[in-house]
């Protein structure tokens, strides 16, 4: 349907031009705290395309950042390799082929056997940087130097400068979304609704559905492995922490929280989950309890995620169009209203 | 006698103990309506599941225009012109009439890893999609969401998706169950028009329906086959008369 509002990706323009010209008035303080929300962004949009757009909901996510962090760390560190598209290429494919290897032996299941999959086979990734001393131990490592994109003896772009890390990132950011959206709106995209939907009859349809997960993991990895590259370029350290489970939990926690299945949903969800996190630190000692429970008055209040205000918003607006026999609730058509701009063709 | 499209040799499934399809060895002619009857527990969803590649079976082969596909999937029968409909609808609910279809029809697409051009920008699966939709009587209904329609509409999207797969055989199992008489009367009647270029393996408890469709008959019973022929000798079985058809039908 041609014609549709474009809700999300407009909601989802506006916020980069807010990102793009906030350190035209923010202090750097905020403008560093905005780089982390855009990385964590990334890392969340690249968990979408499996939980919000194919139903998997996986718990080993920061398998795929953490490794491409890592390899960064280590030929930075070790190979004093610092060009940009070297780092980049060899961060990705560490990711992605860890994306194919998990990915492969995951598809292979479903529901809550597919999360404990993933957090077990995370779990492994975990440990291994976790323990081979090659990798720098327990407590992790800095960055020796960051990446730069020099060509013909001309730096064009140096990551140590945070105003050009800040926008090489929103870039990503950009980026990412625009091939998440058009990976969607693909017949690609449109089986892996099926598979969400009703993988079944999606099967029934001619569809190799384990194929079509298994890419999925793979897309999802290395978009994943660029947010772990940026990450850390970002924080110039890395550590197994990075790796952990509770760095998957946290992922999945900002898409719920900002909204499945939207892409848009999940940079609402980073920046909601880093403000937070800065506004409670500042606060109390107690802050993650009180993250903790504005996650589950969201989830509660709002099961389509804080998109999903957008969404009842946008359900106002439209709600002639949406009305159809066998109504549904105010909360599912804001959902719906949400889905719109990403999920349908 | 034509050509058969579909074979099965010695087909049998066990759940556990319960032997649901017991040594099946049936021949489907190319072209042909072919009806499977038989009383609930019979077998037939089971034996239309073994031959989708829904379920694989625990004995037997089944050769799909001289090909053996035992071991072939689902999706890969599909490619084949291999397409079923569910006795129990199995739709998308969320998505419009069309979108269901479109699913289905991008099936037949060169390749997999589409991954560039939007799916709306495919002439071929739009094309096929509204075909599908238009065939099974539902062009009218084709931005509702699949969800919102009655229960017979149902039935015949369920159809329509199978169609726009483009299959040369269809397994249809129980198409009219739960159907009004005018929405039955609709039915039989695509299912008429698609028997003129299609292989049908029709499951169905509407003997007036069978009767007036199918040209060849298979009776199941407790799994195994009880007669198949041609309507006349199937109704004229003496076998099929005591164990299913009742006296109601009795010649
Ligand atoms: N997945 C399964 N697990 C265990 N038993 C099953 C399964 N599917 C079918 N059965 C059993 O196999 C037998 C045949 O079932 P089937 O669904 O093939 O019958 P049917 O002829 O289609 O009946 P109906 O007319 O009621 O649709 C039944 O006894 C059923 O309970
Ligand atoms: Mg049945």
């Amino acid at each position: 349907m041609p014609n549709r509002p474009l809700v999300l990706p407009i909601l989802f323009a506006l916020l980069c031009l807010g990102i793009a010209l906030f350190p035209l008035v923010g202090d750097t303080f905020y403008v560093r705290l905005v780089a982390k929300i855009v990385v964590l962004a990334i890392f969340a949009m690249s968990l979408d395309l499996l939980v919000g757009y194919t139903g998997l909901v996986t718990l080993g996510h920061a398998a795929f950042s953490g490794t491409a962090g890592y390899v960064t760390a280590a030929l930075v560190n070790k190979a004093g390799i610092v060009d940009l598209p070297a780092l980049l290429v060899a961060a990705l494919g560490a990711a992605g082929a860890a994306a194919l290897v998990i990915g492969w032996i995951s598809v292979r299941t479903s529901g809550i056997y597919l999360i404990m999959i993933t957090l077990a086979l995370g779990q492994m990734v975990f440990f291994f940087f976790h323990d081979v001393a090659f990798w720098g131990g327990a407590d992790g490592v800095n960055l020796a130097a960051k990446p730069e994109l020099t060509m013909g003896g001309v730096t064009l772009l140096d990551l140590a400068d945070r105003m050009v890390f800040y926008y090489v990132a929103l870039a990503c950011l950009v980026l990412v979304y625009a091939l998440l959206f058009m990976v969607s709106k693909a017949p690609f995209g449109q089986v892996l609704r099926g598979i969400r939907i009703n993988e079944g009859r999606t099967r029934a349809l001619g569809h190799d559905v384990q194929r079509y997960k298994l890419a999925a993991f793979v897309i999802a990895g290395l978009l994943a492995g660029l947010a772990g590259f940026l990450e850390v370029v970002r924080s110039g350290f890395i550590s197994p922490a990075h790796v952990n489970w509770h760095e998957s939990a946290t992922v999945l926690i900002v898409v719920i929280l900002g909204g499945m299945g939207t892409l848009v949903g999940p940079v609402i969800g980073a920046a909601a989950l880093v403000l937070l996190e800065d506004w409670f630190a500042n606060l109390t000692v107690h802050w993650k309890l009180f993250v903790g429970l504005f996650v589950i008055a969201v989830v509660l209040v709002l099961p389509s995620g804080l998109i999903g205000l957008a969404g009842r918003i946008g359900a106002l607006r439209w709600s002639q169009r949406l009305r159809r026999p066998g109504a549904q609730s105010a909360v599912s058509k804001g959902a719906e209203v949400a889905r719109e701009g990403a999920g349908d063709a | 006698m034509r050509e058969p499209i579909l074979e099965t040799r010695g087909l049998s499934r066990r759940f556990g103990g319960l032997r649901a399809v017991s040594a099946v060895s049936l021949s489907f002619e190319a072209g042909v309506v072919h009806a499977i009857l038989g009383p609930n527990g019979a077998g037939k969803t089971t034996t239309i599941n073994l031959l989708s590649g829904d379920l694989s079976p625990s004995e037997g082969t089944i050769l799909y225009k001289g090909r053996d596909i035992t071991a072939l999937p689902v999706h890969a029968r599909v490619h084949l012109g291999i397409g079923r409909s569910y006795q129990k609808t199995n739709i998308f609910p969320e998505l419009t009439c069309l979108e269901n279809c479109r699913l289905g029809a991008q099936a037949r697409l060169p390749g997999w890893l589409n991954l560039v051009k939007s799916a709306s920008h495919y002439g071929e699966i739009g094309e096929r999609a509204e075909r599908a939709l238009a065939l099974c009587g539902l062009e009218a209904r084709a931005g509702a969401a699949a969800g919102t329609l009655s229960h017979g509409e149902k039935r015949q999207l369920e159809i329509g998706m199978t169609l726009a797969t483009g299959p040369d055989l269809l397994l249809l199992d129980e198409p009219l169950a739960g159907m009004g008489i005018e929405e039955s009367r609709r039915v039989v009647d695509l299912l008429k028009r698609l028997a003129t270029d299609h292989t049908l393996i029709l499951i169905e408890h509407d003997m007036d329906a069978v009767f007036s469709i199918a040209e060849r008959i298979t009776v199941m019973v407790n799994g195994a086959v009880l007669e198949t022929g041609s309507v006349e000798a199937v109704r004229a079985s003496p076998a099929v008369q005591a164990a299913y058809l009742g006296e109601e039908h009795a010649a």
